[in-house]
């Protein structure tokens, strides 16, 4: 059974917003949670800040301890039943579940990618060849209408986040706040258009990101889910071969992870831009971001993604005759930077 | 880590954010930075690059719901059969002039907005009709009308022009 978490105090919120507003906070009283009268008049005063964020934080904190056991009561219920529930029971009308749902959902697409860049198992490239330009969703559209009909059952990472929307749209944003919400909207929308693309939808994965999008500028201004956002985006129009697009939007996502300083996902976004460079038959260019983007990841967070991009460094060093520089970074163990060309 | 204040300060100095909205502005911020602080790796770095993302977002909202204020007011008074024909003219000549000096493509897209193309001129009734099928339209912007609209919005207030009807 999952542990169940108790909320944090205000005390521990106050800290938390000290720890991060940090030592301007050494000329204040430290009473934690509690605005002095010279505070009460700047909103920028971790106090002040730290108390009005403490009923809104108890409460999803609160929350999400619930919506663990929630959560884990629909596991075993087949697909139409765990539907019913979240429609109609409103103990799951809840923010916290709909985030729970979404954190499984994001968990079974990593699955899915790791299994998918397994030697031999169907992956992203299995999907149909289009032509390049704007027109690349309408033909996808017209294959899938001259194809003969299938009907595959959703990936469970599509279900688990459109059943996160299934609560979101029963939930009341003036609650949580209109932000919060929308913040959540962007993520599932992302989560179920990054779905979508991996199944081959590229029409349905197009308008989840369109959904996105709106939900975004509702919401906090968070710039990492801006960012996941964009790196969706630009999967995408690589999967349409529109690879312009699909630079730009990695090179804003790139941006957005540089100014909040992730250096990690900064890294990994530059190894989505190599994969790109490679689809647009740009090979040296590609092999220059993906050196770049293998010394900044993390390996330890992103081994299979290092992995991969790693071979296809090789690949593109031997493709285009410099096979001394192949052989010597195929022999290099996988936790270390590669070498600059 | 020492200036996070003044610099959340100098931000929403910069894009002038009034001190109510900003309020809001910041307190939602931390909210959602204490919900997510186990996936942000630079806490400062993050609420002040998302500060400034929600500040551009701000002007943003600001400037297409002025945008949809205006392009539903003008929809209503060409629909509106209380409005008399002079008045409605008298507005169509001031929207075309503006429109005039806006890009061709948004002079297109302007004009079937408003009924502005010779061809619209015809009839009043056509005059309505075409501003009902915009009435229709004005919850489905499109990036392109909307950018145009932000314009010709940006060319009437640079031009001090406001448009009087009978009723206002």
């Amino acid at each position: 059974m999952p542990e169940r978490k108790d909320p944090p105090s205000p005390t521990f919120l106050a800290d938390l917003v000290r720890q991060i507003l940090g030592p301007t906070l050494s000329d204040r009283p430290a009473v934690p949670g509690k605005a002095t009268s010279a505070e009460s008049d700047d909103f920028l005063s971790p106090n002040r800040l730290a108390q009005s964020a403490w009923a809104h934080l108890a409460r999803l904190e609160r929350e999400r301890g619930e919506a663990v056991f929630r959560v884990e009561e629909l596991r075993d219920l087949p697909a139409e039943e765990r539907r019913l529930r979240l429609e109609n029971d409103s103990g799951l009308h809840l923010w916290a579940v709909a985030e729970r749902l979404l954190a499984e959902s994001n968990e079974h697409r990593e699955a899915q990618d790791e299994a998918d860049r397994t030697p031999g198992a169907p992956s992203l490239t299995s999907i149909p060849s289009l032509p390049a330009g704007p027109m690349a969703v309408e033909t996808a559209g017209t294959l899938a209408t001259l194809a003969p009909p299938k009907i595959a059952p959703p990936s469970p990472a599509a279900a688990l986040a459109a059943e996160a929307l299934l609560v979101l749209d029963r939930i009341d944003p003036k609650v949580y706040g209109a932000s919060c919400v929308e913040d959540l909207y962007a993520q599932c929308h992302t989560a179920l258009g990054t779905a979508r693309l991996a199944e081959g939808d590229l029409a349905a994965a197009e308008q989840e990101l369109a959904e996105a999008y709106e939900h975004l500028e509702a919401g906090s201004g968070d710039i990492l889910s801006r960012a996941q956002m964009l790196d969706f985006e630009s999967a995408l129009r690589l999967a349409q071969r529109r690879y312009a697009e699909a630079l730009t939007a990695i090179d804003r996502a790139s941006r957005s992870f540089r100014t909040a300083r992730d250096r990690h996902f900064e890294g990994l976004a530059q190894l989505r831009r190599a994969e790109i460079l490679r689809a647009a038959g740009r090979r040296t260019d590609a092999i220059v971001t993906c050196r770049k983007g293998l010394a900044m990841i993390d390996p330890d967070r992103a081994l299979v993604e290092a992995k991969r991009a790693r071979r296809s460094l090789v690949h593109d060093l031997a493709a285009l005759g410099r096979h001394d520089e192949a052989a010597a970074e195929a022999a290099r163990p996988p936790a270390l930077p590669p070498e600059e060309g | 880590m020492f200036d996070l204040q003044p610099k959340m300060a100098r931000i929403l100095a910069r894009y002038r954010i009034p001190v109510d909205d900003a309020e809001i502005i910041v307190e939602e911020l931390f909210s959602t930075l204490l919900l997510k602080r186990e996936l942000i790796a630079q806490p400062e770095r993050w609420l002040l690059s998302s500060l400034q993302n929600r500040c551009l977002l701000y002007w943003r909202n600001q400037r297409e719901r002025l945008c949809r204020s205006l392009d539903a007011g003008l929809l209503s008074v060409f629909a509106g059969d209380d409005v008399p024909v002079s008045e409605k003219e008298s507005i169509r000549s001031r929207l075309g002039a503006l429109a005039a000096r806006l890009s061709p493509l948004c002079r297109e897209r302007i004009a079937q907005r408003y009924g502005l193309a010779p061809a619209a001129f015809a009839t009043a009734g056509a005059d309505s009709e075409t501003a009902a099928d915009g009435l229709e339209e004005c919850a489905r912007l499109d990036d392109e009308t909307m950018r145009c609209l932000t314009a010709l919005t940006r060319r009437m207030l640079r031009d001090g022009l406001t448009f009087e009807t009978s009723d206002a």
